[in-house]
This record gives C-alpha cells, sequence and structure tokens, in this order.
C-alpha cells in the first residue's frame, strides 16, 4: 500500500512524542513491505520559502516542506499561507491510497481538503485535543484545566487572556500559560477577571471582547468542520474520544486504539530492584513544559526526606521555566540532566528505578508511560485526564492527585518505606505493545478506508469502464517516479515493435528527444529569460524596495504616532470612563425621578380630567342647587307671607279671642242676665260656644301645620348645607392652579348659601316665635273655653235646677 | 430506386436524447419511404430503453446487449443485426436535417469508397463543421486535426472531398465490409472510427465527406457524465498512441515518434505533468494487443504519409 504520513516535525529537528512516534511507525510500516512517504514542515531560512526537499530514510521517502512563514494572525496559524498548496503538489506526485496525519498545527486545516479534492481517503490520529480546543491542552492562560469544550464565548476568553498575558515581561512561553506565582497581584486579578466574562475590568473595551469572540466562533467552526470531513479519527484513549464528542466530532467516525512504542531497545533492560541502604531512583523523561508539571515534583522531592534521587532529563523552548525548574532542582537536590535524544533512552531509564508523570493537565497518552513499562519501570502519574488509562494505581504504578507536592511525595515515600512495592509494582507491568504491532493493527484500517472510498468511486460507473477505470486509478496513484521510471522501461518495447531489429539505443533516442523541442527545455530557457529580465529590473527594483522601505519607515512613525495618540485617547476614555461612573448613577436616580414624575403627571391629568368631569357635575348641581335656592328663596317669601298671614290670622285670632272674650264677658253678663231673665237662651249659647271652639282647634290645626312646613323647609336647609360642605372639600381637593374661577363661583355660592341659611334660620326663629305666641293664646282660649265651658255646664245645671225647681 | 438504409444507433438510456433525435429521424424516413430501419443497440446491460422506446416510438427496433461492452462492440453487434447492406452509425446525440441520407447513399454507389460523413454541425452552428478530418503531426506525434472547427467551415460546404475517416457518430458505410467491427484494442471508446477510416485508405478505399447530407451533434458527453473527466481524457489520449503504434510505416515517421514519446516522458517526469505519463502507461499496458493487431494488417496499398498526404488539409 501507499501510504502518506503527515506530522508537524520530525526528527532530528524536532524530537518531542509525536514526531519520534510518526518515524517509528513510518519505519514499520516500510519493514512490513508498504510504500511510505512522510511530509513535514521545517524552518530552513538559507532554502526558499515553501520549496520541498525529498530524503531517503531507514525504508521510507522524508519530503521535507520548507516553511519560513510565521503566522501573523489566528488565520494564518489555522491556515498557514501557501502550505496546503504544496502538500497538493506532494500528493500529486507521491500519490499515496492512504494519507494519516498525525497533527496539523504549523501545517493547517487546508491539507485535509486537498487530500480529499483528489479523493484520498484521510485518517487523523488525535494525540491531543486540537480538534475541539485550539490550545491543544484544555488547560487555560492561568494553567487551570477548562471543564467546558466548543463554547466560543469561554475559548475567546483565554484569548483574551494570552493577549493579556503577552503584555508581561519574563514569562516566557506564555502561550501555555502563566504559573500563579508568574504573575504580580494586578496581573492575576486581571487575569481572573478575563477568563471569569468581565474583561472590561482588565481593560478590554465592549468591542474588543466581541471581535475576539467573533474570531474565536469562525476560527473554531472552520478547524471543526475540516475535521468532520476526516474518514476515519483515531483516539489512543476513550477519554480523548468522549471530549472529541464533547466537542462536536462524529462518535461514528473515531475509533479508539492505543499506541504502539518502540521498544526493542528498552525490553532488555534489567528490572530495577531496591537493594536495602540504596536511595530510590525517581526520574522525569519529557518535555520541561509547564502542564508537564515538574515544578511539582521539584516541590514534591523538596518534602520527601532521604531514601531518594531525583533525576530529570528534557528540555523545551521555555526557557524561563526551565531555568526556574533547573533552579528549584539544584536547590532540592536533584540531577539535572538535560536533553537527551531516542536512542538514549534505556541509559536513562536504566539509571532510573521509577518514572514520575506529574502532570498538572489532562494528559492523554504519554510515550514515556509506554516507554517506561517497556524497560520495566513503575509509574508515579497524576490521577487525571486519560492517565488512569494507563497507569493502574497498586498495579503496575501509583496514581496521584495532580498539582499536590504532598500527595506526589508521599506516593514517592511509599516507595522509601515499603521494601517490597517496587518489586510487586514491576511484577504488575503488562508487556507493551509494540510499533510494529500498531503497524499490524493500522494497515488493515488503511485497506478498509481505502476500499469504501474505491467502492463508492465504482458506483454508477458502467461495466465497460470499470477496468479501465480502475487502471487508470491505479496508475494515477503511483508515485511519480515509480511511474516514470516503469513508462521509460517498458519505452522500449514499443522501440522494438515498431522498428524490429533496427532499434537504435535508448541513450541516442533519449538524446534526441531532449533535443528536439523537450516542454522542460523550453520552461528552463523561459525561466532563463525571466531571470535575466529579473536581474535587469534589480537595479529599479532595489530603488523601488528602498524607497517603500522609507516610506514604510514614515508609516512605521506616523503609525507609532497614530499609537501613541489612540493610547492618550484610550487613556482620556478611560478618565472619563471613571467619571462617567458616579455621573450614571445620578443620571439613572433622575432618569427614575423623571419616570416618577411622569407616572404622577399622568396621575394628575387623570385625576384632572375626572375633576373636569366633576366640576362640570357639580356646575351642573350649583345650576340646580341655583335654582333651588332661587325656589327657596320663592319658597322663603311666600312662607313670610304665610307668616305674615298667620300673624295677621293670630292677631285676628287674638282679637278675634279678646272680641270672643269680650263676648264671652258679654254672654257670662248675658248668661247672667239670661240666668236671671232668659234661662231658655242658654241653649243657643252653647252652640254658640261649641262654634268657637271649633274654629279655635281650626286655627290649632293651621298653627301645627305651619310647624310642619318650618321643619320641612329645616331638612331641606339641613341637605344644602351638606351638598355645599361636599363641594368644598371636593374643592379643596383640586388643582387650584386651574380652577380658580370654578373656587370663586363655588365661593360665591356657598356665602350665598350660608347668607340664605342665617336668613332662614331668622325666619324660622321668627316663625317658631309667632307659633309660640299663637300656641300661647291658643291655650289662654282653650283655658277660656274650658272656664266657659265650666261656667255654661255650671249655668246649665242652675238652669236645670231652676227649671227643675 | 432509393436504396433501404438501416440506422444504427448504439446508445446508453437518455430519453431526453431521444425525444430531440427520434422525430425529426422518423420524419425523415418516412418521407423516404424505403422501409429504412431505425435500431437502437441498448448497452445499458438491463435491458432498460426497451419499454421506454416502445411507448414513446414503436417502429423502432431495439438490440439490447446482456452487458455494457462500451461503443466499439455495441456497433459491431448493431450492424450484424441490421436488415440493410447499408447502415447509417448514428449517436443518439445527433439530429438530421432533411435529405441527409441521400447524398451519403450517392457516395456509396461508388465501390471504391468505403464509408461516407455528412456535414456534422457541432451544436447546429454552421461555421462549426466537425467531419472535415485529417491526422496532423505535431513533434513526432500524432493528433485529429479538424480543420472545420478552425475558422474554415466556408471552404468545406459545397464539394465532396476525401477525409481521414468518417465520424462514427454519424456515418454511413456498408454492413458486408464492417467484418469483425471495431478493433478492440480502442476499448472502450474513441478512436475506432479513426482506425476504420485509416484502415479503409491503407487497403486503397476512400472515405469521403458528402456537404449535401447535413446533421446536427447536439455534444452531451454521455461517456463524462458517468466517469472521470480524467479518465475519458486518458482513454482518449491512450487510443491516440496506439492509433500511431498500429500504423505508423514509414522510417522517418517511426524514429520522430519514439523520440517523441522518450521526449514526452522526460518532460512530463521534469515538469511533474502525471497525466501525460498515465497515458503512456495505459498505452503500454497494450503493446502486445497492438503488436497483434498491426501484424493482422494486410499489405498496405499506401502507407502512413502517403494516406496523410492524400487526406491533409494543413501544414502541420
Amino acid at each position: 500500500m501507499q501510504i502518506c504520513l503527515v506530522t508537524h516535525g520530525f526528527p532530528p529537528l524536532e524530537r518531542t512524542g509525536v514526531e519520534n512516534y510518526t518515524a517509528a511507525l513510518g519505519a514499520a510500516l516500510a519493514a512490513a513491505g508498504h510504500s511510505v512517504e512522510i511530509f513535514a514542515p521545517r524552518v530552513g531560512k538559507e532554502l526558499p520559502n515553501l520549496s520541498m526537499r525529498r530524503e531517503e530514510r531507514s525504508g521510507y521517502g522524508l519530503t521535507w516542506l520548507t516553511s519560513n512563514t510565521t503566522p501573523s494572525n489566528q488565520e494564518e496559524a489555522l491556515d498557514l499561507p501557501g502550505v496546503a498548496e504544496r502538500f497538493g503538489d506532494f500528493l500529486d506526485n507521491e500519490r499515496p491510497e492512504v494519507v494519516h496525519f498525525q497533527h496539523l498545527i504549523k501545517l493547517g486545516m487546508g491539507l485535509i481538503e486537498e487530500a480529499q479534492s483528489r479523493g484520498i481517503p484521510a485518517i487523523y490520529t488525535a494525540h491531543d485535543y486540537y480538534p475541539v480546543c485550539h490550545r491543544f491542552t484544555l488547560v487555560r492562560p492561568d494553567m487551570s484545566r477548562c471543564g467546558t469544550i466548543g463554547d466560543p464565548e469561554q475559548c475567546s476568553r483565554c484569548d483574551l487572556a494570552l493577549s493579556h498575558l503577552n503584555r508581561v515581561d519574563d514569562l516566557g512561553d506564555y502561550q501555555l500559560g502563566a504559573l500563579p506565582d508568574q504573575l504580580d497581584a494586578v496581573r492575576a486579578k486581571e487575569l481572573r477577571h478575563i477568563l471569569a466574562g468581565r474583561a472590561h475590568l482588565a481593560g478590554f473595551t465592549a468591542q474588543e471582547q466581541a471581535d475576539f469572540r467573533e474570531r474565536r466562533t469562525r476560527l473554531d467552526a472552520r478547524r471543526l468542520e475540516t475535521y468532520r470531513r476526516i474518514d476515519l479519527i483515531l483516539s489512543p484513549t476513550r477519554f480523548l474520544r468522549d471530549r472529541l464528542i464533547d466537542g462536536g466530532l462524529d462518535a461514528a467516525k473515531i475509533e479508539v486504539l492505543t499506541y504502539g512504542a518502540e521498544t526493542a531497545d528498552l525490553d532488555r533492560i534489567p528490572r530495577p530492584t531496591r537493594r536495602k541502604g540504596e536511595p530510590v531512583r525517581f526520574g522525569f523523561l519529557g518535555g520541561l513544559s509547564k502542564h508537564k508539571g515538574v515544578h511539582v515534583l521539584v516541590a514534591a522531592f523538596e518534602r520527601m526526606g532521604a531514601g531518594a534521587e531525583l533525576s530529570i532529563w528534557g528540555d523545551s523552548s521555555d526557557t524561563q521555566y526551565v531555568e526556574r525548574v533547573k533552579a528549584a532542582a539544584s536547590s532540592a537536590g536533584a540531577r539535572w540532566r538535560g536533553s537527551y535524544r531516542r536512542g538514549e533512552l534505556g541509559a536513562c531509564l536504566t539509571e532510573l528505578d521509577v518514572v514520575v508523570v506529574p502532570s498538572t493537565w489532562v494528559e492523554n497518552y504519554p510515550f514515556v508511560i509506554r516507554e517506561a513499562f517497556a524497560a520495566g519501570r513503575p509509574v508515579i502519574s497524576s490521577g487525571i485526564g486519560a492517565l488512569p488509562e494507563s497507569v493502574r494505581h497498586g498495579v503496575d504504578g501509583l496514581l496521584v492527585e495532580p498539582d499536590n507536592p504532598d500527595a506526589l511525595a508521599a506516593a514517592m515515600r511509599r516507595f522509601v518505606d515499603e521494601p517490597g512495592l517496587l518489586a510487586k509494582l514491576v511484577g504488575g507491568i503488562d508487556p507493551v505493545k509494540s510499533i510494529e504491532d500498531q503497524a499490524n493493527e493500522l494497515l488493515p484500517i488503511y485497506a478498509r478506508v481505502h476500499e469504501s472510498h474505491e467502492t463508492s468511486r465504482d458506483r454508477g460507473t458502467p461495466a465497460s469502464l470499470r477496468e479501465p477505470n480502475r487502471r487508470y486509478q491505479e496508475l494515477s496513484t503511483l508515485p511519480l517516479r515509480e511511474l516514470f521510471r516503469s513508462v521509460l522501461g517498458r519505452l522500449t518495447h514499443v522501440k522494438g515493435m515498431l522498428l524490429g531489429k533496427d532499434a537504435i539505443d535508448d541513450e541516442a533516442l533519449s538524446f534526441e528527444a531532449l533535443a528536439s523541442g523537450s516542454h522542460t527545455q523550453v520552461l528552463l530557457r523561459d525561466l532563463r529569460r525571466e531571470r535575466k529580465w529579473l536581474k535587469s529590473n534589480e537595479d529599479s527594483l532595489r530603488k523601488r524596495v528602498a524607497w517603500r522601505e522609507e516610506e514604510l519607515r514614515s508609516l512605521n512613525e506616523e503609525n507609532r504616532w497614530l499609537r501613541e495618540t489612540i493610547d492618550g485617547a484610550e487613556r482620556g476614555i478611560e478618565a472619563l470612563r471613571k467619571e462617567a461612573g458616579p455621573l450614571r448613577g445620578t443620571h439613572d436616580a433622575l432618569r427614575e425621578r423623571v419616570a416618577w414624575r411622569e407616572k404622577e403627571l399622568k396621575a394628575i391629568a387623570k385625576e384632572n380630567e375626572w375633576l373636569r368631569e366633576s366640576l362640570d357635575n357639580e356646575r351642573e348641581s350649583a345650576g340646580a342647587l341655583n335654582e333651588e335656592n332661587a325656589w327657596l328663596k320663592s319658597t322663603s317669601v311666600s312662607k313670610d307671607e304665610e307668616i305674615a298671614w298667620l300673624k295677621e290670622t293670630l292677631e285676628s285670632k287674638a282679637s278675634e279671642s279678646e272680641w270672643l272674650r269680650e263676648t264671652l264677658d258679654g254672654v257670662e253678663k248675658e248668661a247672667a242676665w239670661l240666668r236671671e231673665s232668659k234661662a231658655g237662651e242658654l241653649d243657643s249659647m252653647t252652640a254658640e260656644i261649641a262654634r268657637v271652639s271649633r274654629e279655635l282647634e281650626d286655627a290649632r290645626t293651621e298653627a301645627n301645620e305651619l310647624r310642619a312646613a318650618v321643619a320641612r323647609h329645616e331638612k331641606r336647609v339641613e341637605r344644602l348645607v351638606r351638598v355645599a360642605s361636599a363641594m368644598q372639600r371636593r374643592d379643596d381637593a383640586s388643582d387650584s392652579r386651574d380652577e380658580d374661577q370654578l373656587d370663586a363661583a363655588v365661593r360665591d355660592a356657598d356665602a350665598r348659601i350660608t347668607a340664605m341659611i342665617a336668613e332662614l334660620e331668622q325666619r324660622r326663629s321668627a316663625m317658631e316665635d309667632a307659633i309660640e305666641y299663637a300656641d300661647r293664646r291658643v291655650a289662654k282660649l282653650l283655658t277660656a273655653r274650658t272656664a266657659l265651658g265650666r261656667h255654661i255646664a255650671s249655668w246649665r245645671s242652675s238652669d236645670n235646677g231652676n227649671a227643675g225647681s | 430506386m432509393r436504396t433501404p438504409v438501416s440506422i444504427v444507433i448504439p446508445s446508453l438510456f437518455d430519453p431526453e436524447l431521444f425525444e430531440r433525435s427520434f422525430p425529426p429521424l422518423l420524419a425523415e424516413l418516412g418521407r423516404r419511404a424505403v422501409k429504412d430501419e431505425v435500431l437502437v443497440v441498448d448497452d445499458t446491460g438491463d435491458a432498460s430503453i426497451e419499454p421506454w422506446m416502445t411507448a414513446h416510438f414503436p417502429t423502432v427496433r431495439i438490440l439490447s446487449r446482456d452487458a455494457n461492452g462500451g461503443f466499439g462492440k455495441a456497433l459491431l453487434d448493431g450492424v450484424r443485426a441490421a436488415k440493410h447492406d447499408l447502415v447509417f452509425c448514428m449517436n443518439p446525440d445527433v439530429v438530421v436535417r432533411p435529405g441527409f441520407l441521400e447524398p451519403l447513399v450517392a457516395c456509396l454507389d461508388d465501390p471504391g469508397v468505403h464509408s461516407a460523413v455528412p456535414q456534422i454541425l457541432l451544436h447546429g452552428d454552421d461555421d462549426q463543421i466537425e467531419s472535415v478530418t485529417e491526422i496532423r503531426i505535431r513533434q513526432g506525434l500524432g493528433e485529429v486535426g479538424q480543420p472545420g472547427l478552425d475558422g474554415r467551415a466556408s471552404e468545406f460546404r459545397d464539394a465532396v472531398i476525401p477525409v481521414a475517416y468518417a465520424i462514427g457518430g454519424a456515418c454511413l458505410l456498408r454492413q458486408s465490409e464492417f467484418g469483425l467491427g471495431c478493433d478492440p484494442i480502442y476499448e472502450p471508446f474513441y478512436w475506432e472510427d479513426v482506425d476504420l477510416g485509416w484502415a479503409a485508405w491503407r487497403e486503397g478505399r476512400e472515405v469521403l465527406y458528402a456537404p449535401q447530407s447535413v446533421v446536427e451533434h447536439h455534444h452531451r458527453g454521455t461517456i463524462k457524465s458517468r466517469t472521470q473527466e480524467g479518465m475519458v481524457r486518458a482513454i482518449i489520449e491512450k487510443n491516440r498512441l496506439l492509433f500511431q503504434w498500429k500504423f505508423l510505416d514509414t522510417p522517418k515517421e517511426i524514429h520522430d515518434h519514439i523520440a517523441a514519446l522518450y521526449r514526452l516522458a522526460v518532460d512530463a517526469w521534469l515538469s511533474d505533468e502525471r497525466d501525460q505519463l498515465v497515458w503512456l502507461a495505459l498505452a503500454l499496458d497494450q503493446v502486445d494487443e497492438v503488436r497483434a493487431s498491426r501484424e493482422a494488417l494486410a499489405p498496405a496499398k499506401r502507407n502512413y504519409a502517403e494516406i496523410r498526404a492524400k487526406t491533409g488539409f494543413s501544414d502541420a
């Protein structure tokens, strides 16, 4: 099979896990009889950018792509300009049947698309979280472990935080993040704010935050979509597979396949044994990055006390961190061993009893564990991420709480204190899968994916075209040099067929061919001419370049000035922003008050409306009152007249009474006379008294009626007083400013009513006096009548006696 | 008296083409009223054309092949099954114009004429004539020339002239001369017709272009829609080489050609032109078959250079 492996670096230039693994896998696949081509980038300042050079390695080919461009932004980091096109050229030459990507950092997403556009199936081994985390590690810039996957808001905070850390000096490799003690209190607080979604408290504007969010959303979507197009993703652990699914990749396209390791040189190393009185030899091997936790290991070693040794092998580009750990290691009495080559691994492991993997991130599948096990060394490992899938606690190693020097020291101490522990754990180590085993596992996977592609290609092709199509595909997938060799070797058959025994030799034909109109020769001539022309233009171009550089300098100057201006403006804005804080509070309070006032105005307007309606009603009531008043006045006049009449009547009654008294006197006299003389006239006298009594009764009835009329008037007056009082109260509640006239009118009406009431009161009092007087008179008359009656009765009895007598 | 003709149409299932091509064809045959026949060779391999054709054009005969075999095999089956000696081979994307048969039949009245080709207008454009053909040699490699597509159509309006071959998509030939049919080295398609015409010239016969007969070619690329374009091009280029390997017979041209093959290979390698190497490799796969075809050829009455001289229109 023709297999292409793609990786982001390759030995001897890059020597960490994935690079060494790819080299080993390439060799193993080639050793199994397959054609293997490896594609890897490198920096080569002495070579033209994007040039390709092929080398023959042990059984496989390695094509270096010179990549001298540093990405100037995140978009370029995701799709490095020109790289995908060159990979396309590489694929056209090599025509692999399957491309197995190991990593795409430093290369870009476009490589997957180049393979797919040529119908070449793509497989990807996820060595870390890159498909779902642009930071690869699920580690946030404060070195904490990320609990969210695929949330652009959270991911953009990491970008903001990195931008923040970029301003801090002496952080070393800030891209990975900063350890807590690397930041001063202010910076650390700002970092916390940023990661908690309060970036404005660290000086980021809302627009900046929105820009970061938009870019992260776009870039992550591009990365995820490209990974979704891969035919098959291999994950060495279940933990990583689950995280990839969490991040949005299709579970059906992800298979778990553990790594194999180069174990041949490690199997033969003697297993460690615990010798009495000798210290336990602990060691770390690997990249010295912050998240690998070597600082935790050194701190743990410091706490351990006697009976142990610690050796540290490794290096990294984060020189600040390396120096810091180196100093700490020296102070703790650990041995600093520096970098090591893959070939030296066996020797390193020979010097160790136990390998420590103190990672503080959710580590995936460290090769060093496989290598330690191959050499029979137990492993103490942080119990996070996929590490528990590699190390079985108490069987072939110990798992400890990450980022906890005390816990790690305690675990290390157990090897010192428990003499049988080392031997027990060494005995628990299972055989390690070799890289050859893994090559044998991969080959059927490659074949399956390839076949699935072929089957889909054949679908719908007429039967007569299938065989030509198959052969065409076969030739199209041959590496170009093989195709050329095959053609060149067989051209001689044509020559033999056409020329028979007169055939001319190949060499002569080749020279003749190249001497007559070679297309390549034409191209080379064109290139030479172009070079000549370019050279002739070089001077003017140099001048233009110099002019451009001058222009660039002035632009830079202008840029610097603009930046200063912007900085000044930003400072001004910041000051204004600070000033704006309290003003905003006042503004808000005012706004609330205005809102409240507006509400109040609305209520007043409503009340006004109601008052206006009430006023109209009151006006109507006032009209009615006026009418009533007028009526009352007229009634008062008639009552005056009535009272006058009553007075007159009373007077007449009085005079009548006087007359009656006189008449009575006369009658008495007459009675006396009659008694004396005309007793017969008594009856007529009695009748006359009865008539006078009736008249008196009538006068009393009239007086009572008059009293009832006065009572009715009193009730009406009382009602009017109540109405006037109610109007007064309503008037008091209304807006006096708007209702002056009404108020005056009401006051006027009130005064008039009060006067009228007073007048009525007076009249009532006068009437009562008159009635009282009339009553007295009536009483007197009644008394007189009674006396008269008695007299008459006595007269009668005396008359009867006289008559009887 | 008019001679009846069998119209043989090798085809895959493409109702859209049938609906465009058949009405004018059947109308023209009706006008001729000489018991011409239309025979469609169903090369789908699943006899899917017959039900449709019976429903839409019941007078058309159908010959269903058991399996898809490509143009050459389907044409051979059709010609063998034809009722008449004169066979008009036709692609389903050709639309005939009235009176297209008589000028061709007239050409074949001469027994020295092997086949005749009408004026084939590309997409019905009067200024694009496909059927005036020659074999040109460019830097030792032969290629088909079509001057009627190079702005010279007006030169080919009136006279009956010899051409290198009769395009297989619309040509009249005799059933009795079709023999074993097309050379299988060209399978699955393209260059079979070039081979037929060139072989005729080689045997001393003629192939004529009859401009009074007019048909339109509404190019649909039925094969290209069913497979990769790169593969179709590779088959054409492979057959171009095979044709030369079969017929080249003059020392200078052979020498030039072999040198050209080496140059082609080296240039392709140096310029990363994979396609050309694939074409060469595909042709080289068939060296033994070509050798057999070459050895089976009868002694030539005209050599390669002479035929080119008789049928050429351009200075290569």
